[in-house]
This record gives structure tokens, C-alpha cells and sequence, in this order.
């Protein structure tokens, strides 16, 4: 079962029609490329045969320069797929169920193998690509911007573990330049899958969170899920609770500390550490400056060593800094202190 | 007793770049004691203020240019053009505080000296100027005129329209264009092999910046159209999170796109 047995209406663009509104809309400036993608008419190869008529026509008779995101049609031949990476700047493949006994329940005509072999085939090629081409202008590049692949998150009884120790071997084997995950929105009724009130957009936030952790941040996917916390923490962002759960090696000192352990403070970005280490090298990084480096201090300053207190008194208490940031705390806070101004306002007014 | 208090001056420039590098060259030449430095069409009087007029001689801006890039580099250099950009008030003091120091230390790190004032105002003013400048390469929207022309009206908050030549003459390498800021009555224009910049008037540009029709052509009405309906039918209702929305695309920039302006 998937979107074949969808009944609704479905339209087919002509090959020129495509290329003429790509090249109108890029004209304009609303466009910064084309993301192309189609149900299977008739067979995969008729199909991606189709969608390689449409960016060889951009790129060689139009020199269209924008930027090209093609779906590689699973089952398609292998030499379509090599050819239409030559045009096109990233290729996907999505795995859509992230275990392989889901898919086959849910879409039987469908299993890994039929994800993997193209993915496989497409990452051999950019490697080969990168071996072979001299990093000259013009060399013909294969998928310059990698491959992606996206799922669909909720569907399916997977734990958030499952769905990270995936997507990071698909980071680590496959060298995917991103993984996408999709809150499942239902389009059809079927008794195979759940029925939902609203897309998991929640949880589909702590997973891009987790993913960013993994690309930007250095961390590896069981240090963010574990066999005893195989869900994502629905109240508090991953990184917050990776530290609160490791609560020993903070607080951390910012004029000593490497980079790794600074960007691992809730709230320093890769971008405030970066900054952070650049002036350390000037003199001492004192909270004041933090701010205006775009520190988030409403998450960081339980996780930061102040200098001007002894070691011994600075502990993290995990339980206490979760009750502070759960979400609506801060909230109340506010009300309670806007309140007993009101009264004098009004005094002042009359 | 001797009077130790030195009459602070404000240096009064022709309000272009170079204008404001040659006031930085008077200043260091002269050892002046610059209180502040100001374009003279911006210039806000104050008593007991003295001011000295500067002229603009090529040749010491481009000194005072190439000075820059040799101590910090040709980043940091872009960094200080970037901030004078944004002509926000007292910018320019700022960026004269910033070259004082730069010049002062002969390693030239200075300039990542993120602990300093000056150092930090300078590039994190430089990082909004580059943040518009970015944001301006997706919303500069042209529509084609009827003489076949396209070109874009903008509205920027910073002096940002000579920083997208580059990008859209790579984009449309035979494709004649214009941009023009309705706010400064500045524009640039290409004409297939070289970016020009003009001077307009604000009143001859269409009255608002952004998607509406103005002076175009009449079948820009059709592809209009066309992008509101492929805006509609990928649109997916249950994803719809307006607070992430503004965040990424705050909403002054909605009046530059025709499905917000049916």
C-alpha cells in the first residue's frame, strides 16, 4: 500500500512545459532551482527517463546554472541514474520506513535492497567522481551536492533510537549529505497505519535536533539514545539533556576547555564557540560577553564556570536545572513580577 | 592650572566610502583629535562642535584601503566596508575607533579581538549588513517591463544594492537587468557584460517595492498566477507553523512575494 493505491487526481507535466516554467520562474528570481520528482508511469525506467529528458534540456540547451535536486527512481536503471547525476547537483533515494519489517507490511512492492543498490551505486560514483576529477574548473562533476534520503516518521512503531542509529549509518556508510524525517500526515485510510489527530511535528523537532547534534556537534547517535532512554525527550532539546544526564563534567570552563567541550554547553552554538576560542586568545571570556557573542545564558549558565567562584561550589544539579527549563517555568516567572507593578502604573496615571 | 581639555573635532565627509576613508587619512595624519565623523548630509550640529571638512582625494582612500588589507586582511577589509554600509548613526566613530586599533597592532589580529568593543560592534554590524545581503540575493523579485527589461525594486535597510552585482551578474550571465533601491534612489544595471551603478529619483520607481505590477508587462500577471498555483498545491496545511515562518522570513520581506500579494 502506498500512494499508487491513492485515489486522486494526478497531473502529468510535458517535458517542455517543465523546462519553460523552471526557466521563467528562475528569471525571476522566485526559483533557486528545480526539485523533480514523479510517481512511477508506466515503469521506472520510462519514468526516469522522462526526468532525465528534463535536465539534460535545462542544463545543455538552456545552460540552465540553477541548482538541480532529481529523485532517483528506485528499480530504474543503473545508467540512467549515473547519467542524470552528471546534471543534476544532489540525487535522493528515500527510504520512507525506517525498519525494513514496516515497509514490507506497508509497502510490500518496495524493500531496502530496492533503497540501497541505487544509494550505494550513486555514493560508488561520487566517490570515484572526487578520485578522478582534478578540482579544475569544468571537470564533469557526479552529484556535486551528495545524495539525501528522507522518512517518515510515525507511521511506523519505531523508536527514535532505531530511527538515529540509522540515519547515522547512513551519515557514516552511505556518506549522505542529509537525512530528512517527515511527521507522518495521513492521506489515505488503511487499517495497517495508526490513526492521528495531528502530524508528530514535536517529535520530528527533537530528530532534526538530534541529527544536528550528530553533523555539527560531534556527537555520536548513543550518546544522544540508549537502550534505556530509546526516546527523544519531548519537553527538552537533546543537547540540554545529554548534559543533565552527565551532570560530572560540568561546569566547564571557557578560557580552559577544548572546542569539543564547549560546543557540547547547552545553548553555544558552533558559531559563539568559534567565537568564544577566538577571543580567549585576547584575555579572559567573561559572561558579559557571552551574550553578545549569541550565547543562549538561559540555558549555558548552569553549565559555565565562573571564575570569580571556587570550584567546590559550583555543582550541577540535574534535577533542579530541568525543573528551571521545562518549558512554561520562565513563563510564570514573568507574570509574577509584571503583576505588582500594576498598581503603581495606575497610581502614577491618576 | 594648566587647561588639559583637548577641543574634540567632527570630521564632516561627502558621505561615499572613500569620502570616509579620507577622513580616517586626515585623521591619522594630522593626529586630530576626532571626537566624531560624519557624513555631511546625516550631519546633527552640536554646540561647541568644530568641524573640519574633508575632501575626497582618491588616492588617500585608496592608501587607507590598501593599508587595511595588508594589516587584517582582505576579510577584515570587507568586514569594515560591509559595516560602513549599514550607515546606521555613529557607525562611522566606530569604524575609526576599529582602524585606530587595527592600525596599532602590528599583527593584525585585532580585529577578531571579539572582547573589545569597537572589534565586536564592527563585526557583528558587518553580520547584519551580510545577513540582508543574503537575504536580498532570494528577495530581489524581477518582473519583466515592456520594453523587455527585467528589473526589481527593493527597499533594503542597509546601503546593500552594489553587493548584489556580483551574485545576479553570475546568475543571468545574458540576461540585461536592473535593481533599484527605492529608499537611496540608487540602483545598479547590467547589460549583458558589465554592472553599472545610477543614480534615480525615488519618485520615478514604481511607489512600493516588492511584488506588485507596477510598470511590468501584462503576461507577468499569467506567470504570477502560474507561481501562486504551484505555491498552493505544494503547500501542505497541517505543517503550517507561522511562528517558524516569521522566524526565517520576517515579515517585511512578504511584500516581495506574489503569493502573499494576490
Amino acid at each position: 500500500m502506498n500512494r499508487r493505491s491513492n485515489d486522486i487526481a494526478r497531473a502529468t507535466f510535458k517535458v517542455e512545459e517543465v523546462v519553460n516554467l523552471t526557466l521563467e520562474f528562475y528569471k525571476r528570481n522566485w526559483i533557486e532551482g528545480l526539485f523533480l520528482s514523479s510517481g512511477v508511469i508506466r515503469n521506472p525506467d520510462y519514468t526516469m527517463e522522462a526526468l532525465l529528458r528534463v535536465v539534460r534540456s535545462l542544463r545543455q540547451e538552456h545552460s540552465f546554472g540553477g541548482y538541480i535536486h532529481l529523485k532517483a527512481i528506485p528499480g530504474a536503471s543503473p545508467e540512467l541514474i549515473h547519467e542524470a547525476g552528471l546534471y543534476a547537483d544532489r540525487l535522493s533515494v528515500n527510504i520512507e520506513i525506517p525498519s525494513e519489517s514496516t515497509l514490507k507490511l506497508l509497502a510490500p512492492e518496495k524493500s531496502f535492497s530496492s533503497v540501497y543498490t541505487p544509494m550505494n551505486s550513486i555514493h560508488q560514483g561520487i566517490v570515484a567522481n572526487r578520485a578522478e576529477t582534478s578540482p579544475k574548473r569544468g571537470a564533469a562533476r557526479f552529484v556535486p551536492a551528495g545524495q539525501t534520503t528522507q522518512m517518515i516518521i510515525g507511521a511506523s512503531p519505531e523508536s527514535d533510537l532505531q530511527i538515529l542509529r540509522l540515519a547515522s549509518g547512513l551519515y557514516h556508510e552511505q556518506a549522505l549529505k542529509r537525512v530528512y524525517y517527515s511527521g507522518y500526515i495521513p492521506i489515505n485510510q488503511d487499517s495497517r497505519l495508526p490513526v492521528i489527530s495531528a502530524p508528530p511535528l514535536r517529535r520530528e523537532n527533537r530528530l532534526y535536533q538530534a541529527d544536528w547534534l550528530m553533523r555539527f556537534y560531534h556527537f555520536r547517535y548513543d550518546e544522544i539514545v540508549d537502550d534505556q532512554n530509546p526516546h527523544l525527550d519531548p519537553d527538552l532539546d537533546p543537547k540540554l539533556v545529554w548534559a543533565l544526564r552527565h551532570p560530572e563534567i560540568f561546569p566547564v570552563d571557557l578560557n580552559r576547555a577544548d572546542y569539543e567541550m564547549i560546543l557540547r554547553i547547552p545553548g553555544v552554538g558552533v558559531h559563539s564557540a568559534r567565537l568564544i576560542l577566538q577571543a580567549r586568545r585576547f584575555g579572559v571570556v567573561r559572561t558579559e560577553h557571552l551574550k553578545r557573542m549569541g550565547v543562549a545564558l538561559k540555558r549555558a549558565k548552569y553549565f559555565i564556570h565562573d571564575p570569580s567562584m571556587p570550584r567546590s561550589l559550583q555543582t550541577v544539579y540535574p534535577e533542579q536545572i530541568r525543573r528551571q527549563l521545562l518549558p512554561g517555568v520562565g513563563a510564570s516567572q514573568l507574570s509574577f513580577f509584571v503583576e505588582p507593578s500594576t498598581p503603581l502604573l495606575t497610581t502614577l496615571a491618576s | 592650572m594648566q587647561n588639559v581639555f583637548i577641543q574634540q573635532e567632527t570630521l564632516v565627509y561627502d558621505g561615499s566610502f572613500e569620502g570616509f576613508l579620507c577622513a580616517v587619512f586626515e585623521g591619522i595624519r594630522l593626529h586630530l583629535p576626532v571626537g566624531r565623523i560624519q557624513a555631511e548630509k546625516r550631519l546633527v550640529p552640536e554646540i561647541f562642535d568644530e568641524l573640519r571638512a574633508i575632501h575626497s582625494e582618491m588616492d588617500q582612500a585608496e592608501r587607507v584601503w590598501k593599508g587595511i588589507e595588508k594589516r587584517g586582511g582582505a576579510a577584515v577589509a570587507s568586514m569594515v566596508r560591509g559595516a560602513f554600509l549599514s550607515e546606521l548613526p555613529g557607525i562611522e566613530t566606530t569604524l575609526w575607533h576599529f582602524l585606530r586599533k587595527l592600525f596599532a597592532d602590528p599583527t593584525g589580529q585585532f580585529a577578531h579581538n571579539m572582547l573589545d568593543e569597537h572589534a565586536h560592534a564592527v563585526y557583528s554590524t558587518a553580520r547584519k549588513v551580510m545577513g540582508e545581503v543574503h537575504r536580498f540575493l532570494g528577495f530581489v523579485r524581477f518582473q519583466k517591463s515592456p520594453q523587455g527589461q527585467m528589473f526589481a525594486v527593493i527597499d533594503p535597510a542597509y546601503n546593500i544594492v552594489e553587493m548584489l552585482a556580483s551574485h545576479f551578474s553570475a546568475r543571468y550571465p545574458n540576461l540585461p537587468w536592473m535593481i533599484a533601491d527605492s529608499v537611496r534612489g540608487l540602483g545598479i544595471h547590467y547589460d549583458g557584460s558589465n554592472v553599472q551603478s545610477f543614480i534615480c529619483n525615488p519618485r520615478d520607481l514604481p511607489s512600493s517595492a516588492g511584488a506588485s505590477l507596477g510598470l511590468a508587462e501584462a503576461s507577468e500577471r499569467d506567470y504570477q498566477d502560474l507561481w501562486n498555483c504551484y505555491y498552493d498545491s505544494i503547500n501542505i496545511v497541517e505543517r503550517k507553523n507561522t511562528r517558524l515562518m516569521v522566524r526565517q522570513l520576517p515579515r517585511k520581506y512578504w511584500k516581495y512575494l506574489p503569493e502573499k500579494n494576490r
